[in-house]
């Protein structure tokens, strides 16, 4: 088993004819203008999802993976946990995961962390691990 | 530099307004039939498809200007390298990251089975394995007539 990619973007779509995957708007950066006072916690009303790709050498069976995300901030404090499980099918030797997450919380600029963890379940020899990245600038604005 | 993901689509896009990339049809596998009385006597066999091979790169150090150098091996399933090519990428001082599009035209394949897009980046004097993408294909040899 091998992962491949995971990708932070605004929204996805599996083509209904030929199967295949489009990510819409990748998310790199985030720039925040906001009137709370510096140093409160914002959140963010924004959808986003953590798309990944995995693939198997074999079709055999159905083999459970969990999918565990970490949102970290700049300072590398976990802010959110996020989570599910991902099957690949009895033949199947792709695999794509489509986790919606809604809303950011943000406390400061800086590049915050995600953190994706990838384990196989029972007899599923696999772990992953993968980082994306999440620059934040915020704007505070005085009234 | 860090890879932070590196994927084969069909065609990109970069929004104007936002600056924000979006990535169409990503390809993971090929099916193709093909004419047995017209398939070529040679080894090789390339594949008449357009592709855009994609990083986006994350920069550690941005204070100063920085280059990347990355190697892209195409690799069949028995392991032999059908293509190589080499690629330098520059990044500004205060850049905090790096796209890179990579355009690909025709797939030279050899047999079925699972093809590796290798991705390295110039460590040193050395290339480091950065990232692999593979791509299934399945060719189906038909007779579809005279």
């Amino acid at each position: 088993m091998q992962h491949h990619w995971s990708v932070l973007c605004q929204s996805s779509a599996i083509d209904i004819d030929s199967n295949l995957l489009s990510l819409y708007d990748c998310l790199e950066e985030v720039n925040v203008n906001t009137q709370a006072k510096p140093g409160a916690t914002i959140n963010l009303p924004i959808n986003f999802e953590v798309v990944s790709f995995i693939s198997d050498n074999q079709t055999k069976g159905n083999r459970k993976i969990n999918l565990k995300v970490q949102l970290f901030d700049p300072k590398g404090k976990q802010i959110n946990e996020f989570g599910g499980e991902l099957f690949f099918k009895e033949g199947s030797k792709r695999l794509r995961s489509r986790l919606k997450i809604q809303g950011l919380t943000l406390s400061e600029s800086g590049v915050y962390n995600m953190h994706l963890n990838f384990e196989g379940v029972e007899d599923v020899d696999f772990k992953a691990d993968c980082d994306l990245p999440l620059e934040v600038n915020i704007s505070y604005k005085i009234l | 530099m860090k890879n932070v993901w590196s994927i084969i689509c069909e065609k990109s896009s970069i929004d104007s307004k936002t600056n924000l990339l979006s990535l169409f049809n990503c390809v993971e596998e090929i099916k193709l039939e093909i004419d047995k009385d017209k398939m070529p006597k040679t080894e090789k066999l390339v594949i008449p498809v357009n592709f855009q091979l994609i990083s986006l790169w994350a920069i550690e150090e941005t204070e100063k200007e920085s280059i990347l150098e990355i190697k892209v091996e195409i690799i069949d399933p028995k392991g032999k390298i059908l293509n190589e090519f080499l690629n330098t990428l520059k990044s500004k001082k205060g850049d905090k990251r790096l796209r890179s599009i990579t355009n690909i035209q025709g797939m030279q394949i050899t047999e079925n089975g699972r093809y590796c897009y290798r991705i390295s980046q110039k460590k040193g004097k050395q290339f480091e394995i950065a990232s692999e993408i593979y791509i299934d294909v399945n060719l189906l040899y038909k007779k579809l007539g005279k």
